[in-house]
């Protein structure tokens, strides 16, 4: 079942079973810390709630991005961890695969062409 | 005759807008459903214009509006919003739409607006051919310690990097990357002497609540908040050349890994240095360790 808890400024959020879709608008460098607080609150909440087990990053609004979003999925991935669950991207651009293969991300987590895909590599099924 | 690009996932709005513009007689129309299927129809040959709806099916306009952005920079868009979409228009803009039309007004309003938004882009046209043409640019910059003013610098060097033909549109990310990593370790780890240990920290006490922005403190504090970060860029037809200097005090560029060495991930090193290394060609640090020269040769595919 999908459903769309909300799109801020920042980032859009969904739910589909037991994961989080979590799509940042932006790439964020240009924002305070407390400008991002009220929806990485947000974001916590929805991977905190009972039932969430799985973060996707849909990274597909954003043409790159760099070590502040990495650090935001760092912590998502933390997060999902703890409850037994994992983190995986989709919607990549080229440089955005670079960015995750530079940093070694891309051996952590999934990467992948489509949010489909992303959810079915968590054992979700697609809306 | 250019061409312009119909999206609407609905048959009548999409003869509506077809029957506007093709009876001007100034333009070829296409039309595509839904976002997703514009963006098929792009790959094979990119519009000179869009006219799309914002609520779709399959990639909605917003979507769109991200999508052709990243992928199709100079194809400029006009959203047409129904009544009640005013906020999703404005968001829209924010990322980069050309203009918008609302749906009541398409009859009289929409010609007039495709035209502007044509001639702009001719005019973009005449400017990234002059700008082709530049052999040689320098700039230099002495910024306050905002990173409001992070993403307005990284946006003019790529588009004078891409302009120069020095990369393509990936190579022109590449460098857009690696400068802002560079430019935020200026402002935070340099000039306000922010450890990531202290972001962190600061990031979960705000996000917890009661706590205060570390960054906003320290802009306010001697002699943080007075620090300036300069910055030289000098493109030639060869390469471009990235000089970026904090006024923070500097550290043992000994220390660092080198390059490709897995200590690199260690996220006190910094993750940023890693992208600065991975899409520079050169990426030196003086004595100091508050001045970092970063130099990106021309590809050879552009």
């Amino acid at each position: 079942m999908s459903s769309a808890p909300g799109s801020g400024k920042f980032v859009r959020i969904d739910k589909q079973g037991e994961a989080v879709v979590v799509a940042p608008l932006f790439t964020f460098a240009s924002f305070t810390e407390a400008d991002l607080v009220a929806e990485w609150q947000a974001v916590q909440h929805e991977i905190d709630a009972p039932g969430v087990k799985h973060v996707i990053v849909d990274l597909g609004e954003i043409p790159y991005f760099g070590s502040t979003v990495l650090e935001w999925m760092v912590q998502m991935w933390k997060r999902a961890k703890a409850k037994g669950g994992s983190l995986a991207t989709c919607n990549c651009s080229k440089i955005g695969r670079e960015v995750l293969h530079a940093a070694r991300f891309d051996t952590l987590w999934g990467v992948f062409d489509s949010r489909d895909e992303a959810l079915k590599s968590v054992g979700q099924t697609p809306a | 005759m250019p061409r312009v690009l119909v999206v609407d996932d609905s048959a009548v709005d999409r003869r509506f807008v077809g029957g506007l513009l093709s009876k001007a007689g100034r333009y070829q129309v296409d039309f595509a459903e839904d976002g997703s299927q514009a963006l098929s129809q792009m790959r094979q040959a990119p519009p000179d214009l869009i006219v799309t709806d914002l609520q779709m099916p399959n990639r909605n306009g917003l979507e769109l509006v991200a999508a052709v952005r990243m992928h199709h920079p100079n194809v400029p868009i006009i959203l047409m919003t129904g009544h009640g979409s005013e906020a999703l228009a404005v968001e829209a803009l924010q990322r980069g739409a050309s203009g918008y039309v609302p749906k009541p007004h398409l009859g009289d309003r929409l010609l007039e607006a495709v035209d502007e938004a044509l001639a702009m882009s001719k005019a973009d046209r005449t400017y990234d051919r002059l700008i082709s043409c530049m052999s040689k640019c320098t700039f230099a910059f002495e910024l306050d310690s905002d990173p409001a003013l992070i993403d307005p610098l990284v946006d003019l060097v790529q588009q004078m990097v891409a302009g120069m033909k020095l990369t393509d549109a990936t190579g022109r990310f590449r460098v857009g990357a690696a400068l802002k990593e560079a430019l935020l370790n200026a402002v935070y780890r340099g000039n306000l002497e922010i450890s990531f240990q202290e972001m962190q920290a600061a990031r979960v006490s705000l996000v917890e609540g009661g706590g205060e922005d570390l960054f906003l403190k320290r802009r306010s504090q001697k002699p943080y908040g007075d620090r300036k970060v300069f910055v030289d860029v000098t493109l030639d037809t060869g390469q471009a050349k990235f000089v970026i200097r904090d006024q923070g005090p500097g550290f043992d560029p000994a220390s660092l890994p080198p390059p490709g060495q897995p200590g690199s991930l260690d996220p006190e090193v910094g993750r940023g240095l890693v992208l600065m290394r991975a899409f520079m060609d050169e990426v030196t640090y003086s004595a100091g360790g508050n001045e970092v020269t970063m130099i990106k040769g021309r590809e050879s595919a552009v």
